[in-house]
């Protein structure tokens, strides 16, 4: 058994609810930080109804879809990752972390494809934003602004979020996780499908109107 | 190491100042009481920052001209003065300097949940407020505190970018704090120290860290958009694209008027501490202060429109917002009658921390009732943007806030340096800063009631005579500012030694020794009494 | 936190349902339902929002004070879009609704 306690606290079990605990308030904050943009994009969907349809029909809905269930899957991996650090299993769990990862690095793949469209067909807001010749440009261009603020924050969760799992991946190499202490694996977890969940909201948000 | 000739009350422990020594021991500790020092140095050298500022602004305005700075410089140095007293020296003060020191010790804690990342939040508020330092060398800004936009996203032509990342920066200082804080208080608490024996102080740290989590990121996220809105053109709040600048203001005022609770909180908390203590009472109605503090954290956050009322916001939901208002009088003032109530038949004694904490009511008082004046649709019409809104926001903030923070730095001065700070400057000092800040604000309130309004350079002759006196205040008032600058340092070296428990208060953090040792307890205490356990509460009892 | 791991079945299973989601979203969009379209659309997010939540973040499981956190994220994300709607939605109430002018006309 690896003395995997802080001296500050006085048993593990105390340490892993902590650690818990001071995951879930962190995203409790990130739910506020997306929420405002959620909530201004709820203010302009509203009196901009027209022009938010025109600007969602910019975007690939087919793509976003595909972009969809790669990030799912990331999260079944990464609970399949979670579920064998708790078994206490190194190479399942650094299977999975691996694989999550892939599938990150995929999912952004797709997004930065997507952002290089936008680029080509000069849909940037605030760069070239001439590729729009509809009705309403500029509520359009708004709509734009959002996709690319809301996305963008996204993806630097996950680039975030890949720093982590590999953090992680190391971690399990170095056999610092066993049955008892394995609470950073599953705070990184908690982080990956919160990102997760995000994306669920913008995919309809930004792609299905 | 070598063996020292060594103090009594350090023979078996040694002092969280003692031990490692020299700069790098410093930067990289994990010690809460050493972290606590760290903030104490920064946020003082910022307030050193905002209250130069604020000289220059006093100055300019002794006279109705502008002769000291030009409009452009006033526009900067009020900035200046708002953004860092607010962002850099206000909100961490009292959470960052004796909430670190003292919620893991008043808890029976050995540090905080995570002393890491608390580390780390020392480094992002260092970092933040050195990226807002850059600002103000390449020429500062010049939109005020609030960054309205679309001037602050289009037209202003000064650092905004560099100021805004900074605020943002520390944000997440603010925001890692305040986790730390609620997790250590769930989770950390030595046996039989239940929520109900909590020290007050505890619970408005609580409640602090609630607004500071829940708050910040909505500033965080708005900033950054503004930001990204000038740097590279994305145009959330910008009016040539549909955009509406009020949105800005929406979200700004979602965090920044809860930010006046996250000013104050911990202020009510010391004052708790320090009336039971000099007055050798028992707190009354510890449950409602206690539960007072969580009501104005919730509260806080429903009443931000009215910083809106003559903004083109919907004037339906100005009456909501006004309301809603006049609500958090309600734990206030629940506040403020039981520390009333504490003082009555106590045997009160005014040693410098009770002179603040008496000080502290009767100033929070005036600064909240005219709080109920703004709150007020029509009055608000004619005093918003006035001296009166300067006035009232002083009041909380250094009539309350800083008054507060002063009291409590005093008080636990000898359980943080080991050493006593000289009583009879010490009183003389509070005297001061009482009646400079008195003279400062008050004239304001009579300005603003006469129409001046503020972040102006210049002014119309006639209110002349209420700004000299305001003036004259504020240099009484720098002159008691820096009286304990002087002697709280020189006591740090040659003060008296203090006692553990100089004050005879109850609390865990007076049981041991001054200074604390690293680990504050060498065995985990056991808690069997109710919190300010005086004389009076035990006579009760039996 | 010591909570059993679950098993791989259920995440399967939970996989499945949020793939199958997914593509309902997909083709509800493809059908052009209008509004009606968009507001199924929002209602299958929050479904797979619980899904990942409950499945996958074991919500049900942690402490309490976890669950306390998550609920208050939420509940302050509906104070900030509720009060800023009572602004948006009210804007153009001026001159005063016309029901409010009929309850005044009766004195």
């Amino acid at each position: 058994m690896k003395s995997s306690i802080e001296s500050h606290f006085s048993t593990l079990r105390q340490q892993a609810e902590s650690a818990e605990f001071g995951m879930w308030i962190f995203l409790a904050t990130e739910v506020l930080f997306f929420g405002a943009v959620f909530c201004s994009y709820a203010v302009y969907r509203a009196s901009y109804p027209h022009a938010w349809k025109a600007g969602a029909g910019l975007n690939d809905a087919m793509l976003a879809t595909v972009m969809t269930a790669v990030l799912l899957t990331s999260s079944l991996t990464m609970a399949m990752g979670v579920q064998a650090a708790k078994r206490g299993n190194s190479s399942p769990l650094r299977r999975n972390v691996l694989l999550t990862m892939l599938l990150g690095v995929l999912f952004l793949v797709l997004k930065f494809y997507e952002y290089y469209e936008h680029a080509h067909h000069q849909l940037v807001p605030g760069w070239d934003f001439s590729g729009y010749q509809g009705a309403s440009a500029q509520n359009v261009e708004l709509f734009m602004s959002f996709y690319f603020a809301m996305t963008g924050l996204h993806a630097l969760h996950m680039i975030v979020g890949l720093g982590l799992l590999a953090t992680i991946w190391v971690m399990a190499g170095r056999g610092r996780f066993d049955e008892a202490y394995h609470a950073p694996v599953e705070n990184i977890g908690l982080y990956w499908h919160f990102v997760d969940i995000v994306w669920i909201f913008l995919f309809p948000l930004l792609y299905l109107v | 190491m070598t063996p020292t000739l060594v103090e009594p009350r350090s023979a078996i422990r040694e002092s969280y100042l003692a031990g490692e020594t020299g700069i790098w021991s410093w930067l990289k500790t994990i010690d809460h009481k050493r972290i606590a020092i760290l903030y104490m140095v920064s946020i003082t050298f910022f307030f050193l920052v905002g209250g130069f500022a604020a000289l220059l602004i006093r100055f300019e305005l002794m006279t109705p001209q502008g002769d000291l700075v030009d409009a452009n410089t006033y526009n900067r140095l009020f900035t200046t003065h708002g953004a860092i007293m607010v962002w850099f020296f206000l909100i961490p003060s009292i959470p960052t300097v004796l909430g670190n020191f003292l919620i893991p010790i008043m808890i029976g804690a050995k540090d905080l949940a995570f002393p890491r990342l608390n580390l780390l939040s020392w480094y992002l508020f260092v970092t933040g407020g050195l990226v807002a330092l850059v600002a103000l060398l390449l020429g500062g800004v010049d939109t005020g505190w609030t960054f309205y936009t679309p001037y602050s996203s289009t037209y202003s032509n000064s650092a905004v970018p560099w100021l805004v990342t900074g605020i943002f920066i520390a944000g997440f200082s603010s925001i890692l704090t305040g986790l730390n804080f609620i997790t250590t208080i769930h989770t950390m608490r030595a046996p039989g120290m239940g929520w109900f024996r909590l020290p007050l102080f505890v619970w408005s740290h609580y409640a602090t860290s609630i607004i500071l989590v829940l708050a910040t990121p909505v500033l965080a996220i708005t900033l950054a958009l503004v930001a990204l809105e000038k740097l590279v053109g994305l145009g959330i709040f910008d009016p040539a694209l549909g955009g509406d600048p009020l949105l800005f203001q929406h979200l700004f005022w979602f965090y920044s008027h809860p930010a006046v609770y996250i000013m104050i909180l911990p202020g009510m908390g010391v004052i708790s501490e320090l009336i039971a203590t000099f007055s050798r009472k028992t707190i009354f109605g510890y449950t409602f202060v206690a539960f007072a503090s969580l009501a104005i954290a919730l509260f806080g956050f429903l009443v931000w429109g009215h910083h809106m009322f003559v903004s083109g916001q919907s004037a339906y939901a100005s009456m909501v917002f006004s309301m809603l208002s006049f609500f958090v009088a309600v734990p206030s003032a629940v506040k403020v009658f039981n520390w009333t109530a504490t003082l009555y038949k106590g045997s009160i004694s005014f040693e410098t921390p009770m002179l603040y904490a008496i000080g502290f009511i009767g100033l929070f008082t005036v600064g909240g009732l005219t709080g109920l004046w703004l709150a007020t649709l029509g009055a608000d019409v004619h005093l918003h943007d006035t001296y009166f809104v300067v006035a009232h926001f002083h009041y909380i903030m250094v009539g309350g806030m800083v008054t507060a923070y002063l009291g409590a730095i005093h008080y636990w001065w000898p359980k943080i340096s080991g050493r006593m700070y000289p009583e009879r400057l010490g009183q003389a000092s509070a005297i001061l800063i009482f009646a400079g800040f008195n003279l400062t604000f008050f004239p304001q309130f009579l300005l603003g009631y006469l129409g001046m309004p503020r972040r102006y350079w210049q002014y119309d002759a006639h209110f002349q005579m209420y700004n000299v006196m305001s003036t004259a205040g504020a240099s009484i008032l720098g002159l008691g500012y820096v009286l304990p600058l002087v002697y709280l340092l020189w006591s740090f070296k040659r003060g008296e030694a203090a006692p553990a428990n100089p004050w005879g208060a109850t609390g865990l953090e007076w049981q041991i020794e001054s200074p604390p040792p690293t680990h504050n307890f060498t065995t985990t205490p056991t808690v069997t009494t109710r919190p300010y356990d005086y004389p009076d509460a035990r006579q009760e009892e039996s | 936190m010591s909570k059993p791991p679950i098993s791989s079945t259920t995440l399967l299973l939970a996989w499945i349902a949020l793939v199958s989601l997914t593509i309902a979203t997909y083709l509800t969009w493809k059908g052009s339902f209008g509004v009606a379209g968009e507001a199924v659309n929002f209602v299958i997010a929050i479904a797979k929002a619980t899904l990942v939540t409950v499945v996958y973040m074991e919500i049900r499981k942690s402490h309490y004070r976890a669950r306390f956190a998550a609920l208050a994220g939420l509940v302050w994300m509906a104070i900030l879009i509720g009060l800023v709607a009572s602004d948006y939605s009210t804007r153009d109430w001026n001159p005063a609704p016309v029901f409010w002018n009929r309850s005044i006309n009766r004195h």
